[in-house]
């Protein structure tokens, strides 16, 4: 609950000509950014992979990072002072006979694939990675597709469907995803219309290896997505481009 | 309030790295605008919301279903802002605007319009304090109460409000005597 | 539990830290797999290729369509690419004669591809080596590829022999060093991302061969040379 002092200086806030000019002159948000996006997704994919050596311990900044990290997310009032650095080597200490005793434990996993290490599939096989990357992408054009963004890589063998997000910008009225891997039908995968913006998205389960697809807007144009390669190997005169969708 | 409807939470809950593509998606426009403002470098800014959301991916498992994302979400890319502008405290020396000398008019061009008296309202807001800066973004611009900006900050009720009145007070100071040139 | 809690800490504690973290570790992965819910995503496998040979309207490029169809099953040539090539043209709204031209010719390159890389029968497979020769890979290279890979799918590495030619690499070159990658064991996974890393770099304005090259050496120096140039001596690989 607000006091009678907040909401009284709040409404004189609200009547103040001055900052509501002020506030709406920060307001205005920056444009999307796909490729920002897809770098971030890729990071996140690359952390996820990282975050599973239970060897990694030389780097002192990663500990203080990942320690001042479960604050932020406890609600844990940041420290300003690094921490004593024998706490960090008990840490270190702790983690590195662990990691020793969880290998002695393990022994060999069966069930990994060919030479990997069953822990850092499992990790990896829920964080984004990125496929098609065009940092040079401005999504202030009229149509901007997004980069295609696979998820999740991992090192594993299957041939499985894995899910692939999809995005676009540009105002249209439909836009629907076709490739060779829905049968080319327009139909099938819509793309749905982020609430309030010209942003289009959605995703679907792709098996892996070489994929061709286009946008379809408004039911009669295609589009290529500019931030894939352009696919060379069209018979019919209509601009695709490639996905390499990566095995799961 | 949060801007993130609960049922793509639980999605990226449960690890659905389509529905945590979304959620970066969503968030991106907002994280950039708060990190823009609070670092005034594109690429520190951008270094500080990609940290932000690698951090909700790692610790999107400890959210508590229900609660509000913002609050949560902005807690992680405010921290983030703070720690690489104390790394700038340690590696630079900054220059802040007040220190430069006015090389144009004190009056800003009238004709210049919405994006000179933004550049003008960036400028008082750079003289802030941090904390009265972050708390009035919070504020005023990311729309969180200051109960939802206690976890953010970590400061109290009553201090989050004297932050938010100093801001106040000062953009009015400084801004009335121009705020007519830009009309 | 969490290794960032740990601070000063006394032996005891020390112990039964270490003995807690290294039964989370082993516990951790199976625990991640089980909580990982079968995504929401739509599919694209059930997706219906089938087509309606009767909408197409022009009689003769209907004929060619039905023998081509009727020629390709006969010979166990996986039909499926075909159908979506006459969906592709119809969507595309390509005249019905030029449908017909290029299922006949897709055809005729799953056929080849079908037979370099016996004895695989997967459709996507055999797509993927259609595609490969689409691009201008001879047929010899798919033939080296299944040799190099007997027992595991070849969908991935031809995709992205594909696209190694299509960014102008010439395609003895990305034959021989994806051949090279792998025999030595390289994963679909190191395989996309040496196209991948190419493709940025040629997008950069750099020469595909260049590029290929650099990424490609690297890749190599990642993994061990296979002891012997005998197949047999391969470790053995999971039937796909």
């Amino acid at each position: 609950m607000r006091s009678d002092e907040e909401l009284m200086n709040e409404s004189m806030d609200e009547h103040d000509d001055v900052l509501q000019r002020a506030r709406a002159a920060l307001a205005p948000l920056p444009p999307a950014n796909p490729a920002a996006v897809a770098r971030i997704l890729a990071a996140v994919r690359s952390d996820a992979g990282a975050d599973v050596q239970p060897l990694r311990l030389h780097r002192e900044t990663n500990r203080e990072s990942h320690r001042e990290s479960h604050r932020e997310t406890r609600g844990e009032p940041r420290r300003s002072n690094r921490s004593p650095q024998r706490r960090w080597f008990a840490g270190a200490a702790i983690l590195a006979a662990a990691a020793v005793v969880a290998v002695v434990l393990r022994g060999t996993d069966s069930t990994a694939p060919n030479g990997t290490d069953s822990l850092a599939v499992t990790a990896r096989g829920d964080a984004p990675t990125v496929v098609a990357v065009d940092t040079n992408l401005s999504a202030t054009g009229d149509e901007t597709p997004y980069p295609a963004v696979l998820v999740p890589a991992t090192e594993d063998a299957s041939m499985e469907a894995v899910p692939v997000f999809f995005g676009f910008v540009g105002s249209a009225r439909t836009v629907a995803l076709v490739g060779d891997f829905n049968g080319w039908d327009a139909d099938s995968m819509p793309l749905t219309r982020v609430d309030g913006t010209d942003r289009w998205v959605t995703s679907a389960r792709i098996v892996p290896g070489r994929h061709v697809y286009a946008f379809v807007v408004d039911g009669a144009r295609w589009v290529r997505d500019p931030s894939a390669p352009q696919a060379p190997d069209d018979d019919f005169g209509k601009p695709g481009s490639v996905l390499m969708v990566t095995p799961q | 309030m949060s801007s993130i409807e609960p049922e793509l939470l639980d999605r990226v809950r449960d690890r659905d790295a389509v529905a945590f593509a979304q959620l970066v998606d969503r968030m991106h426009p907002r994280a950039m605008r708060f990190a823009l403002h609070m670092l005034k470098q594109s690429e520190d800014a951008e270094d500080a919301v990609q940290e932000a959301f690698v951090r909700v991916h790692r610790y999107i498992g400890g959210f508590e279903p229900g609660a509000a994302f913002d609050p949560w979400f902005f807690r992680i890319l405010a921290n983030r802002c703070r720690t690489m502008l104390e790394k700038r405290k340690r590696h630079h020396t900054l220059i802040h605007y007040g220190d430069l000398p006015e090389v144009a008019s004190d009056v800003p061009d009238p004709l210049a319009g919405d994006q000179s008296f933004r550049r003008h309202v960036e400028r008082v807001l750079d003289t802030l304090p941090p904390d009265q800066k972050e708390a009035f973004l919070l504020r005023h611009v990311e729309d969180l109460s200051y109960e939802e900006m206690v976890p953010v900050t970590g400061a109290g009720l009553s201090a989050l409000r004297m932050r938010v009145k100093r801001a106040c007070d000062a953009l009015r100071r400084e801004l009335s005597e121009v705020s007519h040139a830009f009309r | 539990m969490s290794a960032y809690a740990v601070g000063y800490v006394s032996a005891a504690s020390l112990c039964v830290a270490t003995v807690l973290l290294a039964v989370a570790l082993c516990v951790w992965p199976q625990s991640a797999k089980a909580q990982q819910r079968p995504p929401t995503s739509p599919s694209a496998e059930p997706v219906e290729l089938r087509v309606d040979l009767n909408a197409i309207p022009d009689q003769r490029a209907r004929a060619v369509l039905l023998a081509t169809m009727r020629d390709a099953g006969a010979q166990g040539v996986p039909v499926e690419p075909l159908y979506g090539k006459i969906r592709e043209g119809m969507a595309k709204g390509s005249p019905d004669d030029r449908i017909a031209e290029a299922v006949s010719q897709l055809a005729q390159r799953l056929m080849s591809a079908q037979t370099a890389l016996a004895p695989a029968r997967a459709s996507d497979e055999i797509a993927a080596g259609a595609g490969a020769l689409r691009q201008g890979v001879p047929v010899s290279a798919l033939r080296a590829l299944r040799a190099a890979r007997p027992a595991q799918s070849l969908t991935v590495p031809l995709g992205v022999l594909t696209e190694l030619v299509a960014y102008g690499v010439p395609t003895a070159r990305a034959t021989s060093q994806v051949r090279d990658l792998v025999r030595r064991g390289a994963t679909n996974a190191q395989l996309v991302e040496l196209s991948t890393n190419v493709q940025r770099d040629v997008a950069a304005g750099q020469p595909g061969a260049r590029a290929f090259d650099s990424h490609a050496k690297r890749a190599l120096a990642l993994l061990v040379a296979p002891p012997s140039t005998s197949i047999t001596a391969q470790p053995p690989v999971r039937p796909f």
